[in-house]
């Protein structure tokens, strides 16, 4: 169960009902035995308990918290984090004001202002803040996906993409970017946009090709290439040939996953007449 | 201007994807039947949870849920959406985009806003806005006279049983479908459940 927890923690999961459950149970029967873990412990529960409504739990938790860390940043945090829950802004931007006072390069806190932005719907005054606190620090890689998510709601795709492109020049290996920054280029449409969105699908097969999204995204840029009429006769039938190859990916992808389960039987053949009728168009 | 009727299973699988994601805004497609003066919205599927108004996922589901659509005998006919914050009760353009695009096959189609607000398990009137798009190609609500409820309260009650019971987890929406082709979008055994509760229902009638 320590265990447990101990990834979920790590890997940032989002499944607050199981922490709540798995960490209640933690806490009152085997505090004894987890020593200095328990105030980290406190500390998950309290944020899925926020996070399901829950402000008994969390009550409780940061009470613990308190008593054990009278003065903590890191507690006062949580504090906000509650004001936060409880839709009382101002009170949390007072508390977390004062941290940054005492202490300017506290970044769980600057990203907590940000938050409150994006949840007041005040996404324009989210993406300034984000903005200079990137001009900080740089090097943090969740707050420039958070930033390419913004400008995505935004419908500002060329900035996403650029959010986008230095998340795939930090992290080469990483073919989530790659697949996100190819969907943005794709939406924004145009030869050129499509061209590099193909590339990009494929560079994201190439490093996880169990990557459906990618797959798909391969299948449909090449046969919207295809099929504009700008494209060049070689570019044409190139795309043609990256077309067949990714339809034949998915029906096998599909035919594999067919045999362990008898139910995507009707997806099958929903792929397949998708596949078909696409392709109709492209002639 | 037709009535559009909305049953049981279009209303609870629409509140259990909402429920399974509550902090994130969900969206998926309705689907149903004409006859001459009436539009029954008989089954939804839920597509997105990630929120980000890309099309390419989108895409690949339209074309996937039409042609398995067509195969049950039902068309594509609206959206549905709900929003990741409390309060906000915007229409985001991505969900316009994809209503429009479905009105331009259907011309009764129908866009349905959940307003977070209002959701619970027990809430009285439906907490959600169904909108149609006027002469003028705008969206905006439908005059409540002309949506119609099949067995409203039982939906309710069944509503309130499968979040009771966490059913919210099983349902299925396609970014999971592309996370693991394996997982079905069409929520077979939810609609499993739901046929059983309510025969239940009628059975003690």
């Amino acid at each position: 169960m320590r265990d447990k927890m101990k990834t979920w923690r790590e890997e940032n999961y989002r499944n607050s009902e199981h922490i709540i459950e798995v960490g209640e149970e933690l806490i009152n029967d085997h505090a004894s035995k987890l020593g200095d873990d328990i105030w980290i412990i406190h500390e998950q529960v309290m944020v899925a308990a926020l996070d399901c409504g829950r402000d008994d739990v969390a009550l409780s938790c940061l009470q613990e918290l308190r008593r054990q860390f009278p003065g903590s940043h890191r507690v006062k945090k949580l504090t906000g984090m509650r004001f936060e829950a409880m839709e009382r802004y101002d009170d949390a931007l007072q508390i977390y004001d004062r941290i940054l006072q005492e202490d300017p390069t506290n970044t769980a806190t600057r990203k907590r202002k940000i938050a409150i932005r994006k949840a007041q719907g005040r996404n324009a005054e989210a993406i300034r803040e984000l903005n200079e606190y990137l001009e900080q620090f740089v090097g943090d890689q969740e707050a420039w996906h958070e930033l390419a998510e913004l400008y995505i709601n935004e419908l500002d795709y060329g900035k996403a993409a650029f959010c986008l492109e230095e998340l795939i020049l930090t992290n080469p290996h990483n073919h989530f970017y790659y697949q996100q920054f190819a969907e943005v280029k794709y939406t924004q449409g145009g030869l050129e946009n499509l061209e590099l969105a193909r590339k990009y699908f494929s560079q994201a097969l190439k490093l996880n090709n169990h990557n459906m999204r990618a797959l798909f995204g391969l299948y449909i840029s090449s046969v919207h290439i295809a099929s504009n009429p700008k494209a060049s006769a070689k570019m044409k039938k190139d795309n043609v040939k990256f077309a067949t190859w990714a339809s034949n990916q998915i029906k096998r992808a599909y035919q594999l996953a067919g045999r362990t389960m008898p139910d995507t039987q009707t997806s099958l053949k929903a792929v397949e007449n998708m596949l078909e009728t696409l392709q109709i168009t492209q002639s | 201007m037709c009535e559009v009727e909305l049953n049981t299973r279009v209303y609870v699988k629409m509140m259990l994807h909402a429920a399974r994601y509550p902090h994130s805004t969900v969206s998926g497609v309705l689907l149903g039947q004409y006859s001459p003066s009436c539009l029954t919205l008989v089954d939804c599927v839920p597509v997105c949870h990630l929120q980000l108004p890309l099309s390419l996922s989108l895409e690949v589901a339209l074309a996937q849920i039409d042609s398995w659509s067509a195969l049950q005998g039902l068309v594509i006919a609206g959206f549905y959406q709900a929003n990741a914050g409390l309060r906000d009760t915007s229409i985001n353009c991505a969900a316009l985009k994809a209503a429009s695009l479905i009105s331009e096959y259907q011309e009764e189609a129908v866009l349905i806003l959940m307003d977070n607000e209002r959701l619970s398990s027990n809430p009285g009137v439906p907490p959600l806005t169904v909108l149609h798009q006027n002469s003028s190609k705008q969206w905006v609500p439908k005059e409540k006279t002309l949506v119609m409820w099949g067995h409203w309260e039982e939906t309710q009650r069944i509503t309130r049983q499968l979040l009771q019971a966490k059913a919210y987890k099983k349902i299925i929406d396609f970014d999971n479908h592309l996370d693991d082709i394996r997982a079905d979008w069409t929520n077979q055994e939810l609609n499993v459940e739901i046929a059983t509760l309510s025969a239940a229902a009628n059975g003690t009638m």
